[in-house]
């Protein structure tokens, strides 16, 4: 009898010892990729298209705040984003079909038609040089989000003045589902993270221009692309000179123009692979009203070309970025 | 709720005098909100505020009050100044104040930058139409 309880017991102690090893190998299994570098995983990341319904809290940089975003894609890389909260945005649906962008304002009744954001999307090869410049990528102990096992990619970068970025990566079908950014002082925010997803196509009408009676159609042209700045002047009034050297391995990526005939200002692009800056400049001499910005913006060069500098970067880092311009010889 | 059911709410609301009062109740407020001005500190607003408020002059007048209400009556009015300089009248012309209507354009850019980065994490949709900013 004793011996039976004996053995009962130490099967028990085995089986508890083996679900413990079990799980201690199912984690080590979510924190190491099958022979996949950061690189590669941030690489696939940019590079797949996954057909899939998520929930998430993403951020609205312009308002500082995070809003809740049904967010649906299929395979060819096609989206819809329906705003869930708050209450001020909720409803307005937000669809790229890869040509051109729908946003529907519900409360106003109106539906604005533009150039798709999509297809101005930087070769995620040549980007993928540009962050492995500026940053150092690793992987972090794996996480689980939303039922989904993720890799989770540390980029840190090499000018101490710029964020950190935390990538929780969808460990099997490569979706980004949380962005932490870290600051120089050690301030996390989260940039994004996911409440619920489910991987399947969704439904093909989803991706159309909503029909809705009674809706105004509004068509934007810009941002339009230029790619030679000489020919800019007949435009803006001025021919944009972008520094020889931007700090902090920034790179200018492109330059679009926006406003209209009468008003038109020329927009720089600049990144360093993982961080985006956008430096608006005018013609200062200009009427009030014609510009984007009060003059003279975040500061006004020799030549009276006025400049503001947005972007997910620290102000000192924009300031610096500004200097670079307003010092340009 | 998609944009479609949206609208199917709004035709309800249109039959329903309850709901429709209710509605130009929500609609008024929000209206408020959103004229709200944005603001955004100039770049060096920091640094200004910084040397303000640690101005040796204003810290050496401080040390040398000999009482505490002395020492706490100009930390008010200097607490008093600074609130006025800086959030009413002059900030207006420090910061990059965005003009109506090309204001909309630099918003729905900025959105469409988010559009252009699968890794951005930002939403890549634009808040308010241009309509509604104008109310």
């Amino acid at each position: 009898m004793m011996r039976n309880d004996a053995r009962i017991a130490f099967a028990k102690k085995g089986s508890v010892l083996c679900a413990f090893l079990s799980a201690t190998l199912c984690a080590a299994v979510a924190a190491e990729p099958n022979n996949d570098t950061p690189k590669e995983v941030l690489l696939r990341s940019l590079e797949r298209k996954v057909a899939c319904t998520l929930v998430q809290s993403q951020r609205m940089d312009s308002k500082r705040f995070a809003v809740q975003v049904k967010v649906q894609m299929d395979s060819e890389g096609r989206s819809r984003r329906t705003v869930l909260q708050p209450l001020s945005m909720q409803g307005t649906v937000s669809i790229d079909d890869g040509h051109s962008w729908f946003t529907l304002f519900p409360d106003e009744k109106k539906l604005v038609i533009q150039p798709s954001p999509s297809e101005h999307r930087q070769n995620p090869r040549t980007r993928i040089l540009l962050i492995e410049q500026n940053y150092r990528l690793s992987f972090e102990r794996g996480t689980n989000i939303a039922g989904r096992k993720a890799f989770v990619v540390t980029a840190a970068p090499k000018a101490k003045e710029l964020p950190l970025r935390r990538y929780a990566i969808d460990g099997e079908k490569f979706v980004l589902l949380r962005l932490e950014r870290i600051d120089s002082e050690g301030k996390t925010r989260i940039e994004l993270d996911t409440q619920a997803i489910t991987y399947g196509k969704p439904p093909e009408d989803l991706f159309e221009m909503p029909q809705v009676e009674g809706v105004r159609v509004e068509r934007c042209w810009g941002p339009r692309r230029i790619t030679d700045l000489s020919k800019a002047r007949e435009l803006i009034g001025f021919e944009p000179r972008p520094p020889d050297h931007l700090p902090y391995g920034f790179v200018m990526s492109d330059a679009d123009l926006l406003g209209s005939t009468e008003s038109a200002f020329i927009a720089l692009r600049l990144s360093d692979g993982l961080a985006h800056v956008t430096v608006y400049q005018w013609d200062g001499k200009r009427g009030h009203r014609e510009v984007p910005f009060r003059p003279p913006g975040d500061g006004q060069d020799g030549d009276g070309i006025c400049y503001v500098v947005l972007g997910d970067i620290p102000r000192s880092v924009r300031k610096k970025i500004l200097e670079s311009f307003l010092h340009n010889p | 709720m998609g944009g479609q059911e949206m609208l199917r709410v709004r035709e309800h609301v249109s039959r329903c005098p309850q709901c429709s009062e209710e509605l130009d109740q929500l609609r008024s407020v929000k209206n408020l909100m959103a004229s709200l001005p944005t603001r955004i500190p100039a770049i060096d607003f920091e640094a200004k505020l910084s040397k303000r408020v640690f101005a040796p002059s204003i810290r050496g007048a401080i040390r040398s009050a000999t009482g505490f209400w002395l020492a706490s009556t100009l930390a008010a009015a200097a607490a008093a100044f600074l609130v006025f300089h800086f959030l009413s009248v002059p900030i207006k012309s420090r910061s990059p104040v965005i003009n109506q209507p090309i204001a909309y354009d630099v918003e729905r850019d900025q959105a469409f930058i988010a559009g252009t980065d699968p890794l951005s994490g930002q939403a890549g949709i634009v808040n308010v139409s241009h309509d509604a900013k104008r109310r």
